[in-house]
């Protein structure tokens, strides 16, 4: 469970107020560009820090934490591996930050490759593989990282439609079998409707719900007139 | 937070350095400050020399900037790399190299003789101008060139589409590049040479050719007068200082706007072409010839030099190594806005005034003799430090800007980012800094002069000890041995930083 205890998060002008209890599941967050969607998830991440509030996860507070230090993974829109490492050691640098990758670390990191369906590329470049395998090889460091919370910050939104579907499945089922909450800001509201989740919407420098996402997505719902 | 935490360490380590020698040339020079007709003599040669060579490169290097980037020739990248060799040649290589040319019994002189004109002296202001000329011809062409080639490819496109004359066409494109880049240039070249000292020593010197440098080094060194050396010193850091402060109210940040697509078209006369070709062989014949001279003269007596040659060369090396390694350690420590602020300081402090600091510190403890070695390796190492900085800064800031939130992600920081992220992105500009540092430190002709001895010599000195005992053939050959060390060991650490 995540409480956030009367947040606001300020950014120059803009101001986002956030107060809600998201229980655990898959949860997508929608609102249009510049609502606040990706400051509401830094703010959890510990990456945007707040003006005023609290946030839990379950009963412990976790805003004046580091990142690192916080039961949360993200992947952002880009820059979520290192360009200049394989695969590999992009993903050893959560098994221990040791300066090489072990034998041990690297069986780990196969094991993962595996459930994303990447194993063969353990050492290639970013660059040598597609959008869409990149976006699994970050999944693969999120399940090396056992948080109980993954943020993904639209990382799959230069993907072609079956790809992103595809990821979306990917990460619902993941997060199901690890029992991982998730919160994942969209755009599309298509993206909401293909998995049974709840959603928060972000409008008018509020976060608003969770919602049912039949209920967010209805005509005369938070989303009207986004839809 | 951490990386600032070694920006304020590193910077307070650079400050107490630069700030040491300085505080002790004050305390030597007795706060009091006579100044001699010949002090101020050297103070106006100074100025005089700079502003000529300033001038000189700034305008000869429009034309040539013009006609490269008007054509394009096979080649012409090539052409634009050897504008840099002048930037690594050891200054007593070129000097060496200008003699052979423009000398008494040089190629110009004899064409000079043959025409019946007088013959070029390059003893003295001129010489002293010439061999500037030489060294920042080509850091002007390669600033103006770059200027030129950043006018977006569309002002080009509608400027020849108005069919307009030369000179109309001269205001509306160059004119407005000019006007930008050229004072900062000046500026520049301005600064650089009013701290030159090897240039002085070789081919300046007596009453009426001695720079502020020269003064203080023929105080220190001949007249053992250290309070006059202390004095100098002090107006030297003064005169550098107030002209690093003018400069920045005359350098203007670079503002390019414009999709920049490329025009190869300018569709010049054949009369523009000639010209242009003509004034790039000549630019060429002038940056190639003192160098190519060196390696035709210097190959025949390379292998049968004295080892007292190969000794100061082995020193050189060690010297270069250790003067690099400081110099790129340093600057990966400052890679920030206010690194590169105090990294810079050390141009205001010359190598000259920072050795007679030195000097003077250290006789009060010991024999500053014996600390010969790594006083010129760290004052080397300050010396490239600006240029360091400069090519490690962006970089570094990219990496700290793209990958900052992923690696708080992933809680990477401290050593194994050091080791995973910043060293592993920045090995390419680490290789050619380390190339640069030891490039330029093995071919310094500056503190060595004050710490060196017979018996402790870097190759520049060497040559220059050769030079002075008119042993022609082996400072010659020990020239081209020094530019093949210099050349070389860029070579090998930028190849390194590609490899790896």
């Amino acid at each position: 469970m995540i409480r956030f205890d009367n947040v606001i998060i300020n950014i120059g002008d803009f101001q986002l107020t956030v107060n809600m209890t998201v229980q655990k599941g898959f949860v997508t967050v929608i609102g249009h560009s510049g609502a606040g969607k990706s400051t509401l998830l830094l703010s959890l991440s510990g990456h945007q820090d707040l003006a005023s509030g609290k946030i839990f996860v379950d009963q412990n507070r976790i805003d004046l934490l580091p990142p690192n230090q916080r039961p949360c993974s993200v992947i952002f829109q880009d820059f979520n591996l290192f360009p200049h490492l394989s695969i590999a050691e992009n993903l050893n640098l959560v098994c221990g930050n040791k300066f090489f990758v072990s034998k041990a670390a690297r069986k780990k990191i196969q094991k993962v490759l595996e459930k994303v369906g990447i194993a063969e590329l353990i050492d290639r470049l970013p660059s040598e593989m597609s959008g869409g395998q990149q976006s699994r090889a970050a999944l693969a460091r999120v399940l090396l990282q056992r948080n109980p919370i993954l943020l993904l910050d639209e990382p799959f939104s230069a993907l072609g439609p079956n790809q992103k579907s595809e990821l979306i499945e990917l990460v619902y089922s993941l997060s199901k079998e690890q029992d991982i909450t998730v919160l994942l800001i969209t755009h599309d509201p298509k993206d909401a409707k293909q998995i049974p989740c709840h959603c928060i919407v972000v409008k008018d420098k509020k976060a608003l719900g969770p919602f049912e996402t039949s209920e967010a997505l209805s005509e005369d719902g938070p989303l009207k007139g986004y839809l | 937070m951490a990386h600032r935490t070694v920006t304020v360490i590193s910077s307070l380590f650079l400050v107490g350095l630069l700030l040491g020698p300085l505080m002790f040339l004050i305390h030597f020079s007795g706060l009091s400050l006579n100044l001699t007709s010949s002090d101020m003599a050297a103070i106006e040669f100074t100025f005089v020399q700079a502003a000529y060579s300033a001038t000189l490169s700034t305008v000869l290097a429009i034309p040539v900037a013009k006609a490269l980037q008007r054509q394009n020739f096979w080649g012409k990248q090539l052409v634009v790399l050897f504008l840099g060799a002048p930037f690594i040649l050891p200054v007593i290589v070129a000097v060496l190299g200008l003699i052979l040319v423009f000398g008494n019994n040089g190629v110009i002189n004899n064409i000079l003789n043959f025409f019946g004109f007088e013959p070029f002296k390059i003893y003295g202001l001129w010489g002293v101008v010439l061999a500037h000329v030489f060294f920042n011809l080509p850091l002007a062409i390669r600033i103006i060139l770059q200027g030129l080639n950043d006018v977006p490819g569309e002002q080009y496109r509608l400027i020849l589409s108005l069919k307009l004359s030369l000179s109309q066409k001269f205001f509306a494109l160059d004119w407005p590049v000019l006007k930008k880049v050229c004072p900062s240039i000046w500026a520049v070249v301005f600064a650089i040479c009013l701290s030159s000292f090897a240039v002085a020593l070789t081919l300046g010197g007596g009453p009426k050719a001695t720079t502020v440098e020269l003064a203080i080094y023929q105080s220190f060194f001949y007249d053992l007068d250290f309070a006059k050396a202390a004095q100098l010193a002090l107006v030297q850091v003064f005169l550098v200082f107030s002209v690093v402060v003018a400069s920045q109210f005359i350098i203007r940040p670079e503002t390019v706007l414009g999709l920049n697509i490329k025009i190869f078209n300018y569709s010049h006369s054949r009369f523009e072409k000639i010209l242009d070709f003509l004034i790039i062989v000549v630019t060429l014949l002038f940056i190639l010839t003192p160098i190519s001279v060196i390696f035709f003269f210097g190959s025949a007596g390379i292998f049968s030099l004295p080892p007292s040659v190969f000794k100061a060369a082995i020193l050189s090396v060690q010297i270069a190594l250790l003067s690099s390694f400081m110099s790129v350690f340093l600057g990966l420590c400052l890679t920030t806005k206010i690194g590169e602020v105090v990294g810079s300081l050390g141009i205001a402090v010359s190598p000259i005034v920072m050795g007679a600091g030195t000097f003077l510190m250290l006789k009060n403890f010991g024999n500053p003799y014996l600390l010969a070695i790594p006083v010129t390796a760290t004052v080397n190492a300050l010396i490239s430090l600006p240029f360091v900085i400069r090519i490690l800064k962006p970089p570094a800031e990219e990496i700290r800007t793209e990958f900052d939130n992923l690696s708080r992600a992933i809680g990477l920081a401290g050593i194994y980012w050091i080791w995973w992220v910043y060293l592993r992105r920045l090995k390419r500009p680490i290789g050619f800094s380390l190339g640069l540092a030891a490039a330029l430190s093995m071919g310094d002709l500056g503190v060595i002069v004050l710490f060196g001895s017979g018996e402790i010599a870097t190759l520049p000195l060497k040559i220059y000890q050769l030079m002075g005992s008119y042993r022609s053939e082996e400072a010659l050959a020990s020239a081209l041995l020094l530019s093949l060390l210099a050349f070389g060991s860029f070579a090998v650490f930028d190849r390194i930083g590609r490899m790896l």
